[in-house]
């Protein structure tokens, strides 16, 4: 028998496990790609218009986002596309290739179903050959429907420009896919692998950016997305970077296949020896346990919000221009009377700011459910810990982590705007933007909070409810809903500071609602059957 | 008074569906008590309504004369568990749980915690989500009996133990025996039912169908006669108290209700007695004759 024996099989097999949620990726991935790019030439008429858009990359905060700048200087709307969209749309091949990959070798591992298909008549590699093969597909088909649609989405797309930024995606996909492949086999749980890999895809945007802006090739070259890049699609094509993207390919498919030849079925090679044998004093008691369960999860939350403060205040300045230039783009700022551009803009930013907080708050109140029904919670409650007791962890790890996220966050922007305008006050001013959002966020803490108590079963409505206030804070000024709707929302209830004037009693009311749900929570989980 | 736990009348409903039917139990000090039952019966849901963790529909519960409902919390301090199911925090290694198990539940043997997980031969440096079923328990395990309780629950703490790791589970009930602590088994593992306990409950549907010490047990069911005899006793299959006839020439093997033992025997000596053979059931028939429902019972 052949190492390689039954791929087919499995390869027919995941097939018809993956058939929906790989459409459903390389769907989304490849047409609202070309959807998105449908009104450029509606939006850039003329060459000026493109040729004013283009100045935007001269910002570095917007050149570490988006692409090189090559072909800036005649900016088409395939060059326009490439510098903006290619970074994106490759990084979504990336994830997708990850998680496909993950999910078909290291996570059936864990789960022991591997074990069965292995003891079958099934080559030692041959779980993870049908995976990298279906990931290589995968890729190849987001590729084919870009290459044929592009030309057809915009009038006067070269056949060829799309071939290299199709390809280019593609290579990027599978480069990403193959070191995740690797990653499987090294690594011992599903979470290193996938966590690993995208890792080292954030390392490789972030080369990149660094390359880009500092215009040093050497780090572009550490970057798969910089070889995508460097095809230079629809501004002069190179095909060569598609001998790394081979070759990197290759030589981490062997290794793979190689680590998994060598390897026991569950094992890995990267064994974590030797962990703690004893708790320190931190964990041993409740709230140092539940914040050591939660440190990576607001560690990357806190990063996010630290970007996004960043980001904020970098691109305030350039932003606000290009709002002053696009009419349309006004709908979504908050509106004010004497509010400069700039403020109206942090006041929309504000607003986002405050639901990324209400995503992390939500996560670590939900995840209270799940420990109670997977029976973590069970075995915590019976070493004589009082059910409020118990709550009161999760209502602080997420009340002061979100408010932490609003202070992170609103340090980087209020510090970079104020740099940027020589103004104190402007900084104080976007700081406070930041934390005063904190009573709305609070008020989903509290309904999570409430529910928990009231009707556990039903905790994941914190999520519709949540999502649906984030789509009308999104887009509800779009779709013109009748003013209730939107007013009802905890986001609405905070003026639009720094654009609008702060006020005491909106924040006053949001706490009492805040107050009253969590206490009405802590007192009925007391009076209510454990989720088991 | 020496009643650490009392159930009286205890139902529970889920909805409509009733897991529990006044239930009867009590646990003496210093006892150790079997809890016994098919699939799906209600020990689980016993144990946690003890536990405070499900609040019962009607009847009443104490534990340390305490309510279990309201006094949830002191009586957690005094009571150690093993669930049937353990799960853990996947990132912490095995030692890390027992000490945060441990610290929180108070009273915490560090000496008996260093020779428990010896005895249960556990690598603590790994981490949780690399043991198995059987590892995870004995997490559980080492925890409660580390821990300085007057009660110690466990539910099901053999189902992943291998024969050698659960022969060490029965020496550390022994141990809590002698020490005079109280301890509630369930377990469907007769043979350890039968070593340990004291006394012992069965559960069916969620109601306690017997009860008692095994001896009582034994002796209020069913006895097993096998015997030979010169003259035909055919007639004994119509008796309401005698079940499970096979006749095989002039040998006969049936069970007879206690009951009824002394009008048979007279029967079987009046029939010229060549042979006779009478047992008490083995636990083992007590069960499989409970567990069997109604329908699968003959006579
Ligand atoms: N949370 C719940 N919601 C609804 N029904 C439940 C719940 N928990 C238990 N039940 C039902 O109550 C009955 C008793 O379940 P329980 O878990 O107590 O049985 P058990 O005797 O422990 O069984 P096993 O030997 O399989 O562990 C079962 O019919 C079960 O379906
Ligand atoms: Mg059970």
């Amino acid at each position: 028998m052949s190492v390689f024996t039954g791929t087919g099989t499995l390869f027919r097999i995941m097939i018809r496990k993956e058939r929906v949620r790989l459409s459903i990726w390389i769907v989304s991935i490849s047409v609202l790609f070309l959807l998105s790019i449908l009104s450029f030439p509606e939006t850039y008429p003329t060459q000026e218009d493109r040729q004013g858009r283009a100045l935007l990359l001269e910002s570095p905060a917007l050149r570490a986002m988006a692409g090189p700048g090559y072909g800036i200087e005649n900016y088409t709307f395939g060059a326009m596309i490439t510098n903006e969209m290619f970074l994106y749309v490759a990084v979504a091949a990336a994830f997708m290739s990850i998680f496909m990959i993950v999910r078909n070798t290291r996570a059936e591992e864990e789960s022991g179903l591997s074990e069965l298909v292995k003891a079958g008549a099934v080559g030692r590699v041959s779980m993870s050959a049908a995976a990298f093969l279906l990931m290589v597909l995968s890729n190849l088909f987001i590729a084919v429907i870009i290459i044929i649609g592009m030309p057809y989405t915009i009038e006067g797309l070269s056949w060829e420009g799309a071939s290299a930024f199709g390809i280019g995606v593609a290579g990027v996909g599978i480069m990403f896919g193959t070191i995740s492949l690797l990653m499987a086999q090294v690594s011992e749980s599903a979470g290193a692998a996938s966590g690993i890999s995208s890792a080292l895809l954030g390392l490789a945007f972030l080369f990149r950016a660094v390359g880009d802006v500092a215009s040093v090739d050497a780090w572009r070259w550490l970057s798969p997305i910089g070889w995508g890049q460097a095809m230079r699609a629809f501004v002069d094509e190179r095909w060569w970077p598609l001998g790394l993207f081979g070759g990197g390919i290759i030589l981490l498919a062997v290794a793979a296949i190689y680590v998994d030849y060598r390897r026991d079925d569950g094992a890995g090679v990267l064994r974590v020896q030797g962990g703690k044998a004893r708790a320190g004093g931190g964990l041993t008691h409740l709230l140092g346990l539940q914040s050591f369960l939660f440190r990576w999860v607001f560690l990357s939350w806190a990063a996010g919000a630290a970007l996004y403060g960043v980001a904020m205040g970098a691109i305030s300045e350039e932003a606000a221009d290009f709002f002053a230039d696009n009419p349309i783009g006004e709908d979504f700022l908050v509106q004010a009377e004497g509010a400069t551009l700039a403020e109206s803009l942090f006041a929309t930013y504000m607003a986002f700011l405050a639901m990324l907080a209400a995503g992390y708050a939500l996560q670590v109140m939900t995840k209270m459910l799940r420990e109670e029904k997977s029976g973590r919670g069970e075995i915590l409650l019976v070493q004589s810990v009082p059910r409020p007791r118990w709550m009161l962890d999760y209502l602080l790890i997420s009340c002061v982590g979100s408010f932490m996220l609003l202070v992170i966050s609103g340090i980087g922007a209020g510090a970079l705007y104020g740099y940027y305008t020589d103004s104190a006050d402007g900084a104080w001013k976007v700081f406070f933007a930041a934390i005063a959002q904190t009573p709305a966020v609070w008020v989903f803490v509290g309904l999570a909070a409430l529910l928990m108590g009231l009707w556990p079963k039903a905790l994941s409505l914190v999520w519709l409810v949540y999502t649906a206030f984030t789509l009308i804070g999104l887009i509800g000024p779009l779709l013109q809903l009748p003013e209730w709707v939107s007013d009802i929302s905890p986001y609405a209830q905070i003026p639009g500071v720094p654009a609008e004037e702060w006020t005491v009693w909106s924040t006053v009311i949001l706490l009492a609602v805040f107050a009253v749900f969590t206490v009405v929570g802590m007192y009925t989980i007391r009076k209510r059957d454990l989720v088991i | 008074m020496n009643e650490l736990v009392k159930l009286e009348g205890v139902s529970k409903y889920f909805g409509k569906h009733a897991a529990l039917e006044h239930v009867d139990l009590t646990i003496q000090n210093g006892e150790t008590i079997g809890f016994l039952g098919p699939n799906g019966s209600g020990k689980s849901t016993t144990i946690r309504v003890m536990l405070g963790l499900l609040k019962k529909s009607g009847g009443e519960v104490k534990l340390f004369g305490k309510d279990a409902w309201t006094g949830a919390v002191d009586i957690h301090k005094r009571v150690a568990y093993v669930p049937g199911d353990v799960n853990v925090w996947p990132n912490l290694t095995g030692g890390q749980v027992i000490d945060v198990l441990g610290k929180l539940h108070g009273k915490f043997n560090e000496e008996k915690r260093q020779q428990l997980i010896e005895r249960f031969q556990l690598d603590p440096r790994k981490k949780s989500k690399t043991y198995s079923k059987g590892n995870r328990q004995k997490l559980a395990l080492i925890t409660a009996f580390a821990s300085e309780a007057d009660l110690y629950i466990f539910d099901e703490p053999t189902s992943g133990l291998d024969p050698l790791m659960a022969s060490i589970f029965r020496e550390c009930v022994r141990e809590l025996k002698h020490e005079g602590k109280a301890v509630l088994l369930s377990s469907h593992i007769l043979a350890e039912v039968e070593e340990l306990c004291d006394r012992v409950s069965i559960i069916k549907e969620g109601k306690i169908i017997e009860s008692g010490t095994l001896e009582e047990l034994r002796h209020l069911t069913r006895i097993s006669i096998t015997a030979e005899t010169k003259e035909t006793v055919a007639s004994l299959v119509e008796r309401s108290d005698v079940h499970q006839w096979e006749a095989d020439g002039s040998k006969v093997h049936f069970y007879v209700d206690v009951e009824g033992l002394a009008p048979v025997m007279q029967k079987l000596a009046a029939a010229g007695v060549v042979s006779l053979e009478s047992r008490p059931p083995t636990l083992e028939e007590i069960f499989l004759r409970h567990y069997e429902s109604k329908a699968g019972e003959a006579g």
